[in-house]
């Protein structure tokens, strides 16, 4: 077994601690230096593009917030505007038909007074035409004569029962 | 599976596992540094695994390409050993762990190159890989918990009378891991080479005898062969690694 002969160790050993050496230091000073400069700027990049995204969604959140809020104000606003307007047309409806109320109620009161004058007027006239009357007759019966006085007492109590 | 298939020697499955000088030098304080075949494939597999990973590395790409993914995922694969197995104190080890994999998985694969040889299959070399981690994990222990590291072999919750015996279990467990370590990977390499030789020398034999019909099985026998080969040949490289992960992870942590 060429494995056992001995006079090969010391070359195969010296050999090896060369290669392998060589073979350590190229890998420890230059190649994993490389890689893990690689991989650790690798990851750095993914994990700023993902802070960097998340930050831009909750920029977006931040907007959509807002803007519902706005719209949230908006309508409340337009809400309150428009109770306000109804309030004030019910109002100015309400004052108008007062004033019309109280225009109507003034005028047929005025309308009343003109007509109770008006009858009162008449009935004053009937009274004197109706004690003319009487007059006529009394004289005409020709009895004592009555005055104006006694006559108008008269119809009155008559015109009383 | 190296060797030529002319004459004596080609049928001979050992004689891929032969080291031969290609360039003599002078010995240096005493050990014989010749350039032999062994030296060869060894620097090759260094040469192309620190190639694949200088090149690999070169682009620093946020969206790899195709190199650089592989140079990636070989450096995650190593790295996420380490961090299941031993945490992440076991990250200051990752160079070491990394070249380990890497020399032992280019060992491997380019041994499996038809007139190769398998740096892997020499136990010198398997143990010599094994003697430094067991060291490295050995002086890791010591470092950080200093002699109470010995209490590692000291199995808690189990009556007094016992426990010298399985001290002693604990300790030749402990003692026998780079032997293990090391005969597991040369053992499974040099497996596997013998057995693909022994196949082909069937499918070489059988041929030239005229029977070519009959080396029809030998010959579907070694395709398969040379598929699990592969695995086994990526497999062991894993294995190694994470054996090395987790006798660094008992020395750091000292959970049993």
């Amino acid at each position: 077994m060429p494995q056992l002969d001995p006079s090969t160790f010391g070359s195969q050993l010296f050999w090896l601690l060369v290669c392998f050496g060589a073979l350590y230091l190229v890998m420890s000073f230059i190649v994993i230096p490389r890689i893990s400069n690689t991989l650790a700027a690798r990851a750095e990049t993914v994990e700023g593009d993902l802070a960097e995204a998340e930050k831009l969604r909750g920029q977006a959140e931040t907007a959509l917030k807002a803007y519902e809020d706005a719209l949230a104000e908006a309508r409340s606003r337009a809400l309150n505007l428009a109770q306000e307007m109804r309030a004030e047309v019910q109002a100015e409806t309400d004052r108008q038909k007062a004033e019309l109320d109280s225009k109507l109620a003034e005028q047929a009161a005025a309308a009343d007074a003109a007509l109770m004058k008006s009858r009162d007027a008449a009935m004053a006239g009937l009274k004197d035409a109706a004690a003319a009357l009487v007059g006529d007759v009394i004289e005409a019966i020709g009895s004592d004569k009555a005055s104006d006085g006694d006559i108008k007492k008269a119809l009155d109590s008559v015109a009383a029962e | 599976m190296a060797g030529n298939s002319e004459g004596g020697v080609g049928m001979d499955p050992m004689h891929q596992f032969e080291v031969h000088p290609i360039i003599e030098l002078p010995a240096l304080a005493g050990i014989d540094t010749s350039f032999t075949n062994s030296s060869l494939w060894m620097v090759l597999a260094v040469g192309l695994s620190g190639l694949f990973m200088l090149m690999a590395s070169s682009r620093t790409a946020l969206v790899p390409g195709r190199l650089q993914l592989m140079g990636e995922m070989a450096y995650g694969f190593v790295a996420n050993m380490i961090k299941e197995n031993v945490g992440t104190e076991g990250m200051r080890f990752f160079p070491f762990i990394f070249s380990l994999f890497m020399f032992i998985l280019f060992c491997n694969m380019l041994g499996m190159l038809p007139y190769s040889f398998t740096v892997t299959s020499h136990l010198i070399v398997t143990f010599a890989l094994a003697a430094v981690v067991f060291s490295m994990v050995t002086a890791v222990g010591f470092i950080r918990h200093g002699i109470g590291f010995l209490k590692l072999f000291v199995p808690s919750g189990i009556p007094a009378v016992m426990v010298p015996l399985l001290v002693l279990i604990e300790v030749i467990s402990y003692l026998t891991r780079p032997v293990s370590l090391s005969v597991r990977l040369f053992g499974n390499m040099m497996a596997g080479h013998t057995m693909l030789k022994i196949f082909g020398g069937f499918v070489v034999g059988l041929s030239s005898a005229g029977l070519v019909p009959l080396a029809i099985a030998p010959f579907a026998l070694m395709v398969a062969l040379t598929g699990l080969e592969l695995l086994i040949a990526g497999l062991q490289a894993y294995v190694f690694t994470i054996l090395t992960c987790i006798y660094l992870n008992e020395a750091i942590h000292m959970d049993h």
